[in-house]
């Protein structure tokens, strides 16, 4: 049973970090920060 | 030592051809502006041969990443969470729903057809790709031909049908919304999500566009919020039942990231209809190699 929370609470962190380093390394890369007011999100075309 | 090592070599290249794969689905993803999820499902069971149930909850959980991303590179605010939230009772369901059919299926095993053995998850997770596919790829294409001829739109088919009680919602071209609609919506999004293992935005999109008749930018924000939720609710269903492997979602992750830059590079110089019609070509093309596997699997 703790092998499965444990299990499951890995799954569920590590995409989430991956996510949020990456977010964070594109707002580096692009010379932002993440808390800038002033940028309008840009929306990508929808396909369908 | 030389065998930790040796070890060690043949985890990485087990776990390359993964990588390449995610590469070339976060290429496609990127490119096309789409999260991907339907592709990987197909490409990890036909291409690299991994089990079915595996593939399906190993890519449930690798959609969590790039899920996590677009929400803090887009910045959804309070507004958008109000739709997500309502639907939010109705995807737990869905996904826990069919995380379990699929988990039925796999204690099934087999089941005969003609005389022959098949694997009831692999024919029931392609069998339903390949529809799904088929159906949406169909009407992308349509709806490409519609715009091109400059047709009049039908929006909001479900959206009328009138079951108390109603919620009202900014957000939709009718801004009064049976809540009992939206919840069986997300009951429906969830089931598909958590069968299939994809983040859900390939019939959701649609589904908020043309049957909830959701203004697009309204329903891209929202999809946001509802894909991570959809993500998140599918990686626990999967992961209670031990079917993601971590090493796999990992390689998918990285390959992953970078495919999906390269191909929105590419995606710049395709916009508008173009892009719209390759985007329903390459799904009717991913639905014809799922209807060949599926044929063989019937007739091995």
């Amino acid at each position: 049973m703790l092998h499965k929370v444990l299990f499951t609470l890995a799954c569920l962190v590590l995409p989430v970090i991956w996510g949020v380093l990456v977010n964070w390394l594109f707002n580096l890369w692009q010379g932002r920060t993440a808390h800038k007011e002033n940028d309008e999100p840009i929306f990508p075309d929808y396909q369908i | 030592m030389t065998a930790d090592l040796a070890e060690l070599f043949q985890s990485a290249m087990t776990l390359l051809p993964a990588l390449f794969a995610g590469a070339g689905v976060g290429f496609l993803s990127g490119m096309f502006g789409v999260g991907g999820g339907f592709l990987i499902v197909p490409v990890l069971n036909l291409a690299l041969r991994v089990d079915m149930e595996l593939a399906v909850g190993t890519g449930a959980c690798q959609v969590l990443g790039p899920a996590t991303t677009s929400l803090l590179a887009r910045r959804a605010d309070l507004r958008n969470t109000r739709l997500p939230l309502t639907i939010a009772g109705g995807l737990l369901v869905g996904v826990f729903s069919g995380a379990h059919v699929l988990e039925l299926a796999k204690l099934k095993g087999t089941v005969v057809l003609s005389g022959r053995e098949i694997d009831a998850v692999e024919l029931m997770v392609l069998a339903i790709y390949f529809a799904l596919l088929l159906s949406i790829g169909c009407f992308a294409f349509w709806e490409s031909r519609r715009e091109q001829a400059g047709g009049p739109r039908m929006l909001g088919r479900i959206a009328n049908w009138r079951i108390p009680p109603y919620g009202e919602f900014p957000e939709f071209e009718r801004q009064t919304v049976s809540i009992v609609v939206l919840a069986w919506f997300g009951l429906t999004v969830g089931f598909v999500s958590g069968l299939l293992g994809m983040s859900g935005g390939l019939i959701l999109m649609p589904g908020l566009i043309y049957l909830l008749g959701m203004k697009t930018q309204n329903a891209v924000a929202s999809s946001l919020v509802i894909v991570w939720i959809v993500s998140f609710q599918g990686t626990i269903a999967h992961a209670w039942h031990g079917n993601i492997n971590l090493p796999l979602v990992v390689a998918l992750l990285i390959g992953g990231t970078i495919g999906a830059r390269i191909g929105s590079e590419a995606g710049l110089k395709l916009r508008g209809r173009n892009l719209r019609r390759r985007f329903s070509l390459m799904l009717l093309v991913t639905a014809a190699l799922i209807g060949v596997s599926l044929l063989r699997l019937l007739l091995s």
